[in-house]
């Protein structure tokens, strides 16, 4: 009888012992941050466009929220639950295009940021050398000047909230 | 062993498993859904300059077209699109295609190209919104950037292979070639996994929802040329059916309970704006 209480006893500090463990390692899986990439991000009282406007979120802002619910992520704000596409985030602070440009080596990964090889990014920023280029213009395979006209097509932001906004009237 | 050992004991080892676990599990999510969660700003600009390549190539196939008026109206609508999209670091460029190809391609880094084609067999601004978020779809979700590994480090064949382009080798810079030859071949053949052909339809449901565009206008352009591509679909194993991608279309607006009725269409902008397109012919 005493034989089995021990047994009972040290089978109990076990399994508490798992559980107070999974309790530890649960919060790694609990919370991720994430930052609204698209210029706003509106959250709904339900994972559907058509339920009601709880809140509207600014490019930048930085939110933790517990899980991924399919095309959804539930976060609370200001006390209420509500859901964001998840197509409107990501884990990173949104980058400005310069940064892009200018190539710098740098990750981005959850805001913290470390130097990586600057040689291996010139190059693949390089990509193709101008010989190659060249040989593909010439062997009519690819037209690079027709990139250049695409890109110099520029059409200026408030020329699209324009737009945008004369689909409202 | 005292009983308080063997509960701190079990604690310490399920936190380690537990944690570790954890870890790797959330990576994974990273990996599988997330855009730009885990790359460098060398990792975009390789893309950028990946897809360059890749839309100087399309544009050797085809001439874009010179109607400026055209041009302006269908990079406002992709524009707008893309201002719901969560990479706001790229410079996308819409372009139209001199073909009666029935068609639309997406090159890494922001490079979008409808056809004349395509835009023919339109009937309002929301199919043109849908079929340009669907495109948008493969550039936020990286599909050829994740298929080929591009990245802007050294642990990416290809841009180990890029490094080299910078040197004498020949060899390195004809494998180079090699790759985008394969990133062409991608977009251009729509030679796309089935699971990113999916994601991007659900992404062009999102966008035109967000956009006030009817979120099923690609679901009726797809119904719309399904006769005349049919020949153009490969198996169902490696490419999702039209009538398949209709459904999930439409089994996605059920679920978000989206109300189509409420969206709009914009016909007359877009009849005014692509009436160039039909007089010319």
């Amino acid at each position: 009888m005493v034989k089995k209480e021990i047994i009972l006893k040290h089978l109990f500090h076990s399994v508490m012992g798992i559980f107070l463990g999974a309790l530890c390692a649960f919060p790694v899986l609990a919370d991720s941050i994430y930052f609204v990439q698209s210029a706003t991000a509106k959250v709904m009282s339900q994972p559907s466009f058509q339920s009601e406007v709880i809140a509207t979120l600014n490019r930048g802002d930085k939110f933790k929220a517990p899980k991924k619910l399919g095309n959804w992520i539930k976060i609370t704000r200001d006390g209420k639950q509500g859901y964001v596409s998840a197509l409107l985030v990501a884990n990173h602070a949104p980058l400005n295009k310069l940064e892009v440009v200018g190539a710098k080596d740098v990750t981005i990964n959850n805001g913290v940021r470390r130097r990586a090889s600057s040689f291996s990014s010139a190059a693949a920023a390089r990509g193709l050398t101008k010989e190659d280029r060249k040989r593909a213009d010439e062997e009519n395979k690819a037209d690079y000047s027709a990139v250049t006209k695409m890109e110099s097509t520029l059409v200026k932001e408030d020329e699209v909230t324009h737009f945008v906004e004369s689909e409202k009237k | 062993m005292n009983p308080f050992s063997r509960t701190l004991l079990a604690v310490m080892i399920t936190s380690v498993f537990g944690c570790h676990s954890a870890s790797a599990a959330e990576q994974g999510w990273r990996e599988r859904s997330s855009s730009v969660a885990d790359v460098t700003v060398s990792d975009i600009s390789a893309e950028v300059s990946f897809g360059r390549e890749i839309a100087a190539r399309i544009l050797g196939r085809y001439q874009a077209s010179n109607d400026a008026e055209l041009i302006k109206y269908v990079n406002l609508v992709g524009l707008a699109l893309v201002r719901n999209t969560n990479r706001p670091e790229l410079d996308f460029h819409f372009s139209v295609l001199n073909t009666d190809e029935i068609n639309a391609y997406a090159a890494p880094g922001g490079y979008v190209f409808i056809t004349q084609g395509a835009l023919k067999l339109m009937r309002d601004e929301a199919e043109l919104a849908g079929v340009l978020a669907h495109e948008i779809g493969h550039v936020v979700e990286m599909h050829v950037v994740k298929e080929l590994k591009i990245k802007g480090d050294d642990n990416s064949a290809v841009t180990g292979l890029a490094r080299l382009v910078g040197g004498s080798s020949e060899s390195a810079r004809a494998a180079f070639g090699q790759a985008v030859d394969k990133g062409f071949e991608m977009v251009f053949q729509d030679a796309y996994k089935r699971e990113d052909e999916l994601q991007s339809d659900r992404v062009s449901v999102t966008l035109n929802t967000l956009g006030g565009y009817d979120a099923g206008a690609l679901a009726r352009y797809l119904n719309r040329i399904q006769p005349l591509k049919e020949k153009a679909v490969s198996s169902e194993d490696t490419h999702p059916t039209f009538p398949f991608r209709v459904a999930q279309i439409q089994s996605l607006i059920a679920t978000d309970g989206i109300e189509i009725a409420k969206q709009s269409k914009f016909e007359a902008r877009f009849m005014s704006s692509t009436q160039g397109l039909r007089m010319s012919h």
